[in-house]
């Protein structure tokens, strides 16, 4: 099995695993960062959203090779402190509710704040609406998107 | 009086219910920190290390309970509710059934025992005061963990009031706080295990890794009776050793209902999942349930044609026969709506470690009493020999009452001897769920524009296993609770027809069909008599009726509120139309209406401009809670209204992923005001209520748009389409 060297959270992994094998279960199965989840494996549904080199990509979608050089973020390497404006945002807008595609969305939403960092409801519509959310927090998703922008506006002051 | 043992425990979470928080792995530790506790009630215990423990036996799976039982018992005990350590009670067998979560019961059970647990310890840690400072209970009080001397200021902390509090008698009927003077109950708070969330750190079942765990995915029949003939897997040699066995799973019966199979246990998730998709594996699909969904619905109108009723109600209860309407003022109508799957994020999963004749498993469960009821029957041992370990849930919605999962696990376990994580693929989850019945109803009526004197409802629908009607498909939600209105004589059949594929609860159960056919039914008889549908609905509300219906009061006062946010007596602007419809749901204790404001193009392509859900669940705990509660109620009732629908061939579930089995996304979210009716009744559930009536006021949109009925959901097979 080949090896790679992949930069996740900042930290430098070595795997050895199979060319095909997805970069969702390198990361849940190898390297036990369980935050990135598991909805259909078929990049329909936005669960295993990570990003890569701060786009939001579906890591079901990616292999090794293709990651190798780039700098891979989890949910669990958003902030240390689990504080960056969208976590905050999240929680005070009371978002998750049994919480399985959060991480997704969350990844999805901070890449979309990294373009675009003050979003319109219709850019947020765009940008979020490939993240299935079966509880349905979308109406709290596209609230907390618009609080997390002030936040991290007002951090930058 | 009671006598109170002083308590030392040790805090103790083996088997315990497992926050999110928690590293799954320490199940197994104990925590050795002993401290001194008084536990004036089972359910909790307030400790000199300053800690509330609160034993909660309600399962977590997106409804907030942890967030909200805490919140009514430091409500009543005045404590900060962030100091409330919850801790599962660990899994006991014979008691089971009490961890079961379902019919949005969670917060109306325990909402009472929860508030006298609070009193009780709050009485008692007063007592302990009075006692410790020789003045009179009266002139005390308790405030943020204190009890506080109201003439000289003086305080004492709880946690130095442990001993002393233990001695004293258990008081039979504890003072509760007067609801004018809640702090807590009522007002939003932030969900506890949110940090968990929105960090990753969350653990949910398909997270579980143990020690010396294998994976293992599982190919099953495609049709419920299939059975394996044999199986080839030499495309898996590609694979490598990473494959590491294949074990065949059987049928069980006594309500486990997991089909025949195949598994391939191998060293990862992935692996498992590509050599599920590489094995070849032959099959005797039977004769039996080869059916197409056209002739499912054909063999449900025949039904009604040609079967006699397999059970009949009128207004008393259960009757011995159904008479069909006849004459020419009968007004007779149908609808029909189809299968559906639950769909939750989080696929279908359990660990299981099989040891020394004994079974221990990880996973999310709505019902762990079916575990103990089932698993233990169908797997020859004692009830003690299943242990369960429930980890929190990634959606349920009724399908995880089921242990079909556990059932898989605990073979493949006991056949390799390793702990071992069985997952479900998407479309493994999509095609092996245990689905809302398909069902046809025709109902007839005599009414005029005063009021209905004759309904007689008639169900066919698809049940399972054989013809037998579970409890969730009639009786509550069913023929006899489905009709809220009063009308002169009452009468409902029901027409089981043999499902092919396995049915289950399904959110808001037998009310998501019923409530849709009564409330289009009213609003039909409404345009006919060329009568308001509100006030249709008031008048009949308002009349004197001999069947019991509790509380349509409660009905008629949502129906009104709802009509007043979408401004039903005034004109919408051009080219706009609304549609109404109400819920009464008495088990959960919830009172729902929605109003629809739509267009509907030419080319019958529909655009919400506006929806609008009055609803009156009594007290709320957590107003945030609550309304992401009827947030997701709208998006879960549209999504089986516009699109979803599972279908069959030869017997063979269709679809497979989100792709086929497409639900809402945030940008079709139309505009939406919640308006919720203060209440000081008790909390009622607030996960199912306000979920059926939301496909009639839409669908009476459409009417009102168009004129034309809609029969048959879902509506992208009418024809329509979100504009
Ligand atoms: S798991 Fe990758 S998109 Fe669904
Ligand atoms: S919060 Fe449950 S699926 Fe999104």
């Amino acid at each position: 099995m080949p090896k790679y060297t992949l930069l996740i959270n900042g930290a430098t992994k070595e795997v050895e695993v199979p060319v095909a094998m997805p970069l969702l279960w390198i990361l849940r199965d190898e390297l036990n960062y369980t935050g990135t989840k598991y909805g259909c494996g078929a990049g329909v549904c936005g669960s295993c959203t990570v990003l890569i080199d701060g786009v939001a990509q579906r890591s079901c979608q990616l292999n090794a090779q293709f990651c190798q050089g780039k700098k891979i973020t989890t949910i669990e390497g958003l902030s240390a402190d689990g504080n960056h404006p969208v976590q905050q945002a999240w929680a005070e807008m009371s978002v998750p509710q049994c919480g399985y595609c959060q991480s997704g969305q969350i990844m999805a939403a901070t890449a979309l704040l990294n373009r675009t960092p003050k979003p319109t409801d219709l850019q947020i519509d765009e940008a979020m609406s490939q993240n299935i959310c079966r509880c349905g927090t979308y109406y709290r998703i596209r609230k907390a998107i618009h609080r997390a922008s002030e936040i991290a506006t007002t951090k930058k002051i | 009086m009671k006598r109170r043992s002083f308590i030392r425990i040790s805090s103790y979470t083996a088997g315990a219910w497992l926050l999110s928080e928690v590293i799954p792995l320490n199940a197994f530790a104990m925590d050795s920190s002993d401290t001194n506790c008084f536990q004036p009630n089972p359910q909790i215990r307030v400790c000199e290390d300053g800690r509330v423990i609160l034993y909660i036996i309600k399962q977590e799976m997106g409804q907030g309970v942890i967030t909200s039982l805490p919140l009514i018992l430091a409500e009543e005990l005045d404590v900060d509710p962030e100091k409330i350590v919850i801790e599962g009670l660990p899994y006991d067998a014979a008691n089971a059934g009490k961890y079961n979560t379902y019919a949005s019961a969670s917060i109306k059970g325990a909402y009472s025992s929860f508030r006298k647990a609070g009193a009780t310890a709050r009485t008692m840690l007063i007592n302990a005061a009075a006692a410790e400072w020789n003045v009179n209970a009266e002139v005390l009080k308790t405030e943020n963990s204190k009890v506080v001397n109201t003439l000289n200021g003086q305080s004492i902390n709880y946690n130095q009031l442990i001993k002393r509090a233990s001695a004293l008698p258990v008081p039979e009927n504890p003072v509760l706080k007067n609801p004018k003077d809640f702090k807590l109950i009522g007002k939003s708070q932030r969900r506890s295990n949110i940090a968990g969330i929105v960090t990753g750190k969350a653990l949910y079942g398909f997270d579980l890794v143990l020690p010396d765990m294998v994976y293992a995915a599982v190919v099953r029949a495609p049709l419920f009776y299939g059975k394996v003939k044999k199986w080839d897997d030499s495309a898996l040699k590609q694979l490598g050793p990473g494959i590491l066995q294949i074990v065949e799973v059987t049928q069980m019966a006594g309500g486990v209902d997991n089909r025949n199979g195949v598994a391939v246990v191998a060293t990862n998730s992935w692996l498992a999942l590509r050599g599920q998709q590489l094995l070849k594996v032959e099959w005797d699909l039977g004769t039996k349930g080869l059916f197409d969904s056209t002739e499912i619905s054909q063999q449900l109108k025949q039904a009604l044609k040609t079967d006699t009723a397999a059970l009949t109600y009128d207004k008393k209860g259960k009757s011995t026969a159904f008479t069909p309407l006849e004459g020419a003022n009968v007004f007779r109508t149908i609808y029909e709506m189809p299968y559906q799957a639950h769909a939750a994020m989080e696929p279908m999963n359990c660990t299981a470690s099989y040891k020394d004749g004994k079974y221990e498993i990880w996973g999310g469960f709505q019902a762990p009493g079916e575990i103990a009821k089932i698993l233990p029957k169908a797997f020859g041992v004692a009830t003690d020999a299943v242990f369960v370990n429930l980890l929190p849930i990634g959606g349920a919605f009724g399908r995880k009452e089921k242990v079909d999962n556990a059932a898989e696990a605990m073979q493949i376990s006991k056949a390799i001897g390793k702990p071992v994580k069985m997952i479900f693929s998407r479309a493994d989850d999509t095609g092996n769920d245990f689905y809302r019945p398909a069902s046809y109803h025709q109902i007839s009526v005599t009414a005029d524009k005063t009021g209905i004197t004759d309904w007689a409802h008639q169900l066919a629908v698809t049940a399972f296993p054989g013809k037998n009607i579970s409890h969730v498909h009639h009786g509550i939600g069913g023929a006899v609770a489905d009709l809220i209105y009063p009308v002169k004589n009452y009468q409902s059949a029901f027409y089981p027809i043999e499902s092919p594929i396995p049915i289950g609860s399904w959110r808001a159960i037998g009310f998501s069909h019923n409530v849709f056919v009564a409330e289009c039914l009213i609003d039909e008889l409404a345009a006919k008599f060329k009568v308001d549908p509100v006030e249709y609905r008031l008048s009949i509300l308002r009349q004197e009726s001999d069947k019991y219906v509790k509380d349509r009061k409660r009905l008629e006062n949502v129906l009104i509120k709802c009509a007043e946010a979408i401004n039903w007596n005034h004109k919408p602007l051009a080219k706009r139309f609304r549609g109404i419809a109400c819920c009464a749901y008495p088990h959960a204790q919830g009172y729902a209406a929605h109003a629809f404001e739509i267009s509907v193009a030419p080319n019958n392509a529909i655009k919400i401009h506006k929806v609008v859900c009055a609803v009156d669940c009594g007290l709320i705990v957590d107003p945030e809670g609550f309304k992401s509660q009827i947030e997701g109620s709208l998006v879960w009732s549209l999504s089986a209204t516009l699109k979803d629908e599972i279908s069959l061939q030869k017997g063979q579930v269709q679809q497979q992923s989100f792709f086929d089995y497409d639900v809402m996304r945030l940008k079709e979210m139309p505009k939406f005001e919640i308006v919720i009716i203060p209440s000081d009744e008790a909390p009622g559930g607030a996960g199912e209520p306000a979920v059926p009536s939301v496909s009639p006021a839409l669908c009476n949109a459409i009417f009102a748009a168009t004129g034309k009925r809609v029969r048959k959901l879902p509506l992208k097979k009418e024809g329509y389409t979100m504009g």
